[in-house]
């Protein structure tokens, strides 16, 4: 077995155990909130889910960056994993944000909330990101511009993040404000859900980036093949 | 109830798609695995 695969399996199992007590302390060690009820247990993994979409957009962001300063296309290839990723988990926040919505607010979304609309840009920039890799042909055309748009992809990024603690809206600002904490227990269940979840991803990563230097490889290959057959 | 309802589907949208995506990595992981063995066998495997 490879270094890199004992690593992969042993961030595999920690993730498994820690999201298993996660869920346990989410569900059974948390208390219920006062004024929300049971329903802002989603808060755990929506949270998580949304932190791993901001590291999957921050890391295409600087790799981008690396590539257009080295033309090295390991750092596409590591753009286009993380980008993914984030777009996976992005989808996850903005589908079980509104679960917690409809329950708290009455309604599934508030197109008047800035940090909602920004979110569901980003995940828009980033879907077309993909959406783009998938059409360009040339290699190299592909990187750069792709590299280009996740540059650009990045000003959502801070906007999104911030919107609620920039501008007053309706979308609750649970870290780092008086209103907002959270009791010792619920922050302990939120800490252990965002290792989780930050694990997971790495997990993920490394996955994904395997899977993609392999397809490199094998296209490669195809071409060797087909110059000796052709 | 309602607020459980809500809960149970967000908790199962989480999880499952963790799980259905980490599973077509694998599955995208395996057959470029065996793409990759068939394309070495050609390119090393026949006769010159």
């Amino acid at each position: 077995m490879r270094p890199l695969d004992k690593v992969r399996i042993t961030l595999l199992v920690v993730a498994a155990i820690l999201t298993l007590v996660s869920i346990y302390l989410a569900v059974l060690y948390a208390p219920t909130h006062t004024t929300m009820g049971d329903v802002q247990r989603i808060f755990y993994f929506h949270v998580s889910s949304a932190w791993v979409a901001y590291m999957g957009f921050g890391l295409t962001f600087v790799t981008s960056l690396l590539y257009m300063k080295t033309k090295d296309l390991k750092w596409d290839v590591y753009a286009y994993s993380s980008a993914q990723i984030g777009v996976v988990f992005c989808t996850l926040a903005i589908t079980t944000g509104p679960m917690w919505a409809k329950a708290v607010w009455g309604v599934y979304w508030r197109w008047e909330d800035l940090k909602l609309m920004m979110t569901l840009v980003l995940w828009l920039v980033f879907i077309a990101y993909l959406v783009l890799r998938a059409n360009v042909q040339s290699r190299r055309k592909k990187a750069n511009l792709s590299a280009v748009f996740s540059i650009i992809g990045l000003i959502c990024i801070p906007l999104s993040f911030a919107a609620n603690r920039l501008w007053s809206q309706y979308h609750p600002t649970v870290i780092a404000t008086e209103e907002g904490s959270l009791q010792a227990s619920m922050g302990f269940s939120f800490g252990i859900a965002l290792l989780a979840f930050t694990i997971l991803f790495i997990y993920i990563l490394l996955t994904k980036i395997e899977i993609e230097t392999m397809r490199e490889t094998v296209e490669e290959l195809k071409q060797k093949v087909g110059g000796r057959h052709g | 109830m309602a607020d459980l309802t809500f809960l149970y589907a967000a908790y199962t949208i989480v999880w499952a798609g963790v799980f259905v995506y980490m599973l077509w990595l694998h599955f995208d992981q395996l057959k470029l695995r065996k793409d990759l063995e068939l394309l070495e066998e050609v390119l090393h495997g026949e006769p010159e």
